[in-house]
């Protein structure tokens, strides 16, 4: 039985433990390729042409994966802290892949507030696999939903706890100009949308400081003085943004995100507005499909310039 | 000193904003009606990937603002997934840079506190509870003649012999809601409209197409963003049915949207297990439902990049398909021409009178 997870979305956060999940509990796993460019062309001809290029990358994996594996693994995150949700997009992920992708055989479940899913969800999910391969073959192995239960959440515990000890931020060097880069996790890490951003800042001479190297602690500190953000992921963002608008150690903003996503285009707009204030350079990098290298490099190049300026004026 | 409120515009829902709060006590300054210029000053102050009706109520503020305005009421801000309930942060941030002085009011986010504080502090007289029923009596009985009139307008528009004449029906009645002050007038008021529309000549043997219209309520209900898609079907002779009010809304406020629980838990469901943040879910019921009535076609106005709506999208073909019924999508922006809307439409028309071997007349 071989389960399948797409590179994409939520895979950069919260793949370790998928599939080390799925490994524990007795199946094979087949992880998409990074994405390529016959993978976002497939993804782009596949859906609707408003969607937000993350969206369509991960259609381009679901159909990458669909001949490839027995089931997709397509978990649909509710929400990531208490009284917030996700975007709109991706509540809904699991059923508008199933009318994107006819015939893709889907392995679903359903996280809130970053606990792990239920004992009942666990049981769905195995009559999923038990209606597509019958009950007989599949008696032999373990697929108790409470032991399944057991074993997600022991497996939740140590990645909190890793994540807990990671090194939190710090202002060190003063040589070099130091550039916070934020936006989502599938924006940032997926070096084939945003074209190796990181390498190019790198091969500029920056420093580059992101939202994970914040502690959590401060980010909520942050938030308190905002109005209420009933977004989980815009929440980092905006904590971490407003924590580098007051830091005197980061010299510049920049603000990655897809074309046409929602949450972004009023969030940053309000970060847009409030950097006046504290006199700080934000600048926004949209990315889809059309986004050329030459057309960020330039944008880069042209920020890292003007920030050196400013420092030579101090 | 009394300040003055202004409220952005949603079709006809001016009338019973300022009944409500010209009843209570307060002056009320309406914006001018949305224009050109409007979604010119909204689009040019407003971020790129906002959606239109952020950019067209941004633009009516300043409007507003431009007129002498101290307070804004915004219908924003109730707990939600979508956008629209960060709308007025954001717009209060970039009005303060462009240097306007005023309150913003987000009504989703403290309605009670807004009746009940906030509307002594702005209205003349101390002790308002009373008016507050008074008023919110009229409020309703208003929105519910709007629409009225909004409702009976679709339906005589095809029939209609000589063009244009329900269209100035339809304003004189809106004018009499308008004008009429007290609760018992507004009693006679229903009878009135019916005897204005009633003496409307038509022809009632026309064949004449049904479509329903769904999708975004703003784009639903404000004309003049979809470039009056009601009044150009009916004068195509279609018959559009829009189950879209600013009363059903209001009423939402208050009391549970049963119609709409139903269409969420039972209708719905089949292609949605969870909600989608707006009104996604209303946009594919109203589909089937109205399809299995033997509608002929589905029109969907959305914003450009309308988080929910675009999941409404994905369904879309898949419902046309099982169920044989044509639907059209219009993302609607500032980019959105007048002509654009009317060859789609036409051809639309078109393909469905084909369909059906309904002659032109």
């Amino acid at each position: 039985m071989k389960i399948g997870i797409p590179r994409a979305l939520y895979f950069f956060k919260y793949g370790k433990i998928w599939e080390e999940f799925f490994k524990e509990a007795g199946f094979d796993v087949i992880i998409s390729p990074p994405t390529n460019r016959q993978i976002l062309e497939r993804g782009v001809a596949l859906s609707v042409d408003e969607l937000c290029i993350p969206l369509k990358v991960f259609y381009g994996h679901c159909y990458w994966l669909q001949k490839r594996c027995d089931f997709v693994f397509i978990p649909r995150y509710i929400s990531l802290i208490k009284k917030t949700f996700t975007c709109p997009k991706l509540l809904v992920l699991p059923d508008t892949a199933r009318f994107t992708i006819p015939d893709l055989p889907i392995l679903t479940l359903s996280f809130k507030k970053s606990d792990e899913p239920g004992i009942i969800q666990f049981f769905l999910m195995k009559c999923v696999i038990w209606k597509k391969n019958g009950y007989l073959n599949l008696r032999k192995k373990t697929f108790n939903p409470i032991k399944m239960h057991r074993l997600f959440k022991k497996l939740l515990q140590v990645e909190k706890e890793k994540t807990f000890k990671e090194p939190s931020f710090s202002p060190t060097s003063f040589l070099e100009p130091s550039i916070m880069v934020i936006g989502h996790p599938y924006n940032l890490e997926d070096s084939f949308v945003n074209h190796n951003l990181f390498k190019m800042l790198e091969e500029l001479g920056v420093k580059v400081v992101t939202s994970r190297q914040i502690p959590a602690r401060t980010i909520q500190k942050e938030l308190d003085g905002l109005p209420f953000i009933y977004w989980s992921e815009e929440r980092e963002i905006a904590g971490s943004a407003y924590f580098g608008l007051k830091n005197s150690s980061i010299d510049g903003i920049i603000l990655v995100s897809s074309f046409g996503c929602g949450p972004d285009s009023l969030i940053a707009e309000q970060i847009v507005q409030d950097a006046r204030q504290f006199k700080k350079p934000v600048m926004q990098l949209f990315l889809d499909e059309n986004t050329s290298k030459i057309n960020i490099e330039t944008r880069l190049e042209a920020f890292v310039d003007m920030i050196r300026k400013k420092e030579r004026k101090r | 000193m009394r300040p003055k409120i202004t409220s952005p515009h949603m079709g006809n829902t001016y009338i019973a904003v300022k009944a409500f709060l010209e009843t209570v006590g307060c002056i009320y300054i309406p914006c001018p009606p949305t224009s050109r210029r409007t979604i010119e000053l909204g689009v040019k102050h407003s971020p790129e990937f906002a959606c239109f009706p952020f950019k067209v109520t941004l633009g009516n503020m300043i409007e507003g603002l431009e007129r002498g305005a101290d307070i804004i009421l915004m219908a924003a801000g109730k707990k939600g997934l979508c956008r629209l309930a960060y709308y007025h942060i954001v717009q209060e941030k970039i009005l303060k840079s462009l240097g306007f002085k005023f309150e913003m009011v987000g009504l989703g986010e403290n309605l009670w506190e807004v009746l009940f504080k906030k509307l002594k502090l702005w209205s003349d007289n101390k002790s308002n509870f009373f008016r507050l029923i008074k008023a919110a009596r009229i409020t309703f009985k208003k929105l519910k003649l709007i629409r009225k009139v909004e409702n009976l307008t679709r339906q005589i528009r095809p029939y209609e012999i000589q063009k244009g004449e329900t269209e100035k029906i339809a304003k004189k009645a809106l004018q009499l809601v308008e004008e009429t002050r007290t609760y018992s007038q507004l009693k006679n008021v229903a009878e009135k409209i019916d005897r204005l529309f009633a003496s409307i000549p038509r022809d009632s043997k026309k064949n004449v197409l049904k479509v329903v219209l769904v999708g975004e309520f703003f784009c639903c209900l404000e004309p003049v963003v979809s470039h009056q898609i009601e009044k150009v079907l009916g004068e195509m002779g279609v018959l559009v049915r829009n189950n879209m009010s600013a009363y059903r809304l209001a009423r939402g406020f208050l009391f549970p949207d049963l119609q709409r629980w139903w269409l969420n838990q039972f209708v719905a469901r089949k292609y949605l297990k969870y909600r989608g943040g707006g009104e996604e879910r209303r946009s594919l019921g109203e589909t089937e439902i109205y399809a299995r009535k033997g509608y002929d076609g589905v029109i969907c106005l959305k914003p450009f990049i309308c988080l929910p709506e675009n999941t409404a999208e994905t369904i879309f073909p898949f419902l046309s398909r099982n169920l044989k019924i044509p639907i059209l999508t219009l993302s609607l922006d500032e980019n959105f021409s007048e002509v654009n809307m009317l060859t789609r439409i036409e051809s639309f028309v078109d393909m469905l009178r084909r369909s059906k071997n309904v002659s032109r007349d």
